[in-house]
């Protein structure tokens, strides 16, 4: 048993392991009932499964240029997947579209039923973040 | 190699499978929103499945693409989506009903917000103007009074600033 033939299985076990995590996910998608655990299911593949693929093709392809590749498209993934996961978790929290019953802790509860902060505040306030956290309590 | 190929193309279009089904069913636009991104990123796991099976570099550079502005899509979707971002008057309700604020859902800050947007983004409001007739109604006899203010002013402004002053008088009266 070579080097070659034992780089080949690990390979093969990262892209199973993400493959089995993309599956998790859509298990997840369809099972889960409403959408901030959809949004926990979606991790899933988004992260791990993904690193865990693109480790097993850089173990296959094994070439610099293709593993510095690999790595930016990591990276990229990591920082861009918190930001789309932060905006659809803030608004579907605001629009209300998901279930109360569910949660164990809603830290924003106390903060749905306040009334609104003065005008002049929200405009300097978004005038440091325009369109950002305006409305989110601290 | 083969069967771990196969093994995995097997899970990764059965996951591509089920989250196009969330895509088609999920009641609301935010779930298809992340159905979407799960559905692009078993897309990137299974082009680098390809690499990997046939040691072939070529599709890396989609990868790269396909990471970067991946979430600019859902991004842009929530953003719109905001029903804290959109004006009060919501130009097109009929296409996201589920995202109309429910009556003590959501964290509201209407006033602040729709004074903001009549003094930066004129545009926001025009629609939501025409699409309100009973609230334009009511408009009608304030929009009187505050001409009547300030008559001289009148005839200097454009057509647009006179809007945008209407929906910022409207909205303090509405807020008061």
């Amino acid at each position: 048993m070579n080097v070659t033939a034992v780089l080949d299985a690990v390979a093969g076990a990262c892209l199973l392991g993400g493959a089995l995590l993309s599956l998790a996910a859509g298990v997840g998608l369809l099972r889960f009932p409403d959408l901030l655990s959809r949004m926990h299911a979606a991790t899933k593949p988004q992260v791990l499964g993904l690193l865990l693929i693109l480790a097993g093709t850089a173990i296959r392809l094994a070439t610099v240029v293709d593993i510095t590749t690999l790595v930016l498209v990591g990276v990229f993934q990591l920082v861009t997947a918190p930001v789309a996961a932060h905006m659809v978790g803030r608004t579907g929290y605001r629009a209300g579209l998901f279930r109360r019953d569910l949660l164990l802790v809603d830290e924003l509860a106390d903060a749905r039923g306040r009334p609104a902060a003065p005008a002049q505040e929200v405009r300097a306030r978004g005038a440091s973040a325009p369109g950002g956290s305006r409305t989110d309590p601290e | 190699m083969i069967v771990v190929a196969v093994i995995a193309a097997v899970f990764l279009a059965a996951a591509a499978g089920m989250a196009l089904a969330r895509v088609i069913r999920g009641p609301s636009t935010l779930d298809r929103v992340v159905a979407t991104d799960v559905l692009l990123a078993i897309t990137v796991c299974a082009i680098a499945t390809e690499a990997a099976y046939s040691r072939d570099a070529t599709g890396l550079s989609i990868l790269l693409g396909l990471s970067l502005l991946g979430a600019v899509g859902s991004v842009a979707v929530a953003r719109f989506a905001d029903p804290a971002a959109r004006p009060a008057s919501d130009p097109f309700p009929e296409l996201s009903p589920e995202l109309a604020p429910a009556p003590g859902a959501g964290i509201r800050l209407d006033r602040g917000r729709r004074a903001g947007t009549a003094e930066t983004g004129h545009d926001e409001d025009h629609p939501g103007r025409s699409e309100e007739p009973p609230g334009h109604g009511e408009n009608s006899p304030g929009l009187g009074e505050e001409s009547a203010g300030n008559g001289e002013e009148r005839p200097g402004r454009g057509g647009e600033s006179a809007g945008s002053d209407d929906d910022l008088g409207a909205a303090v009266r509405r807020g008061s």
